[in-house]
């Protein structure tokens, strides 16, 4: 994909377009979240070609029904990567109970896409979460990355963890909130429900 | 559904934002944000902040785009008489439409008397996107001395019409029907005898094409919980074919 006049438009604007059936506009939104989205869901499920069935399903949603996303109420990375999330813990769960997952080496494929402002701003922001991730107590930061990469639910969370359930269900609400505020220091915006 | 206070609710939802509840208590959450604000408030704040925990700078992987771009080019043809995909291109012209359509029954239901309106109504077709056709072949059968026209009312307010063209097609305009929560409305032909005859499924509004080249002297609609070979309730909107 070239860029193009549309890399100043702003996501919501973006959306917009998709709705009026310009494809251009969906090409421009993949180029800038696909990445992230394909990312998120590779991790989750260390299969890429189920990966990238999750990324095509995501878009195609988007393309198909792009009033489900309001910006009043987050931003569209957040929609795609909760609806991206959401896809692939479903796949997950499906999948663990018939297969014996195999860890895969999670290779980088090579495609131009993100311009070197938004590379460098990704890195700055992974460095930012990182170290806010670090900051968090290890109980609260293992109960999030096992909910959220590992795709368990706070109950699997828990029996790993040998903890009881509500005080998982607290630690992950609570670890959570400590990275907002974390982020929020550091200049990571977190937008809310404007509505 | 699982009930669940205020609190109980507000407790979960770190792990709801990270996918990592049991299906009942995301349904009861799900229930429970369109009338808490302070809870929604809370999920589009932790989300964000999942959203960053992804933070992920590698690319998607080649040839992706391509796949995505063919399936696209699949879905988008501008004549199918899909009206949810019309649907999401605004009210304004389907409003447009009936407001026209409207005007067009004040006026008679002649169908000389319609053709005095073809230009204003060509007009509004012109305006309206390419791919609304159908308003366009509605339009011609409306104008065609040979078709024939229904027009359905119910107990309330609601209205519509519909065409029957001498070929066996037949429009359904559908004009302002209630929402319905859940299920969809189904349309009906109804034979000299009172057999009934599913045609098709409407949406709340916008133009539909069914078949009408079985006997059809009437045309009957009922909100059915799914698409279903016979009735399961009474009509709200019924006509009789003129």
């Amino acid at each position: 994909m070239k860029r193009n006049d549309l890399s100043e438009v702003s996501d919501a604007a973006l959306v917009m377009r998709i709705s009026r059936y310009q494809q251009d506009a969906l090409a421009e939104t993949y180029r800038r979240h696909a990445g992230a989205v394909f990312g998120l869901s590779r991790r989750l499920l260390s299969d890429a070609a189920m990966a990238e069935e999750i990324v095509q399903e995501v878009f195609l949603r988007l393309w198909n029904d792009p009033e489900k996303f309001d910006p009043g109420r987050g931003s569209l990375r957040a929609y795609l990567l909760a609806q991206c999330h959401g896809r692939s813990v479903d796949r997950l769960r499906a999948e663990s109970s018939r297969r014996q997952r195999e860890e895969r080496d999670l290779r980088r494929t090579a495609e131009a896409g993100y311009d070197v402002e938004h590379e460098v701003w990704d890195l700055e922001v992974a460095s930012i979460v990182k170290e806010a991730m670090v900051k968090l107590p290890s109980e609260e930061r293992a109960a999030i990355e096992l909910a959220y990469f590992g795709g368990k639910t706070y109950r699997e969370v828990a029996i790993v963890l040998e903890q009881p359930e509500g005080t998982v269900k607290s630690r992950i609400r609570s670890g959570m909130r400590r990275m907002r505020i974390e982020l929020a220091k550091s200049g990571v915006g977190v937008a809310g429900d404007q509505s | 559904m699982i009930e669940l206070t205020h609190d109980e609710i507000e407790e979960l939802l770190g792990a709801y934002c990270l996918d990592a509840v049991e299906p009942d208590e995301r349904e009861a959450i799900e229930a429970h944000l369109p009338d808490c604000p302070r809870c929604r408030a809370e999920v589009a704040e932790l989300r964000e902040v999942a959203a960053l925990l992804a933070n992920n700078t590698a690319d998607a992987p080649d040839g992706l785009w391509d796949r995505i771009a063919d399936a696209i080019d699949g879905t988008a043809p501008p004549m199918r008489l899909d009206v949810g995909r019309r649907r999401r291109r605004g009210w304004a012209p389907i409003v447009l439409w009936a407001a026209a359509v409207v005007a067009i029954l004040l006026l008679g239901w002649q169908v000389l008397d319609l053709r005095r309106e073809n230009d204003r109504i060509q007009q509004q077709v012109a305006a309206a996107d390419a791919d609304r056709a159908a308003v366009t072949e509605a339009n011609l059968a409306l104008l065609d001395p040979g078709s024939r026209v229904v027009r359905l009312s119910g107990t309330g307010d609601e209205r519509a019409l519909a065409v029957l063209t001498e070929q066996g097609t037949g429009y359904m305009l559908a004009v302002d029907l209630p929402a319905l929560d859940s299920g969809i409305y189904e349309l009906w032909g109804a034979d000299s005898n009172g057999g009934l005859t599913a045609l098709g499924s409407l949406e709340q509004s916008g133009v539909v094409e069914f078949d009408a080249s079985g006997e059809v002297q009437k045309l009957l609609i009922t909100a059915e919980p799914s698409f279903v070979e016979q009735p399961t309730t009474s009509p709200i909107m019924q006509g009789t074919v003129v």
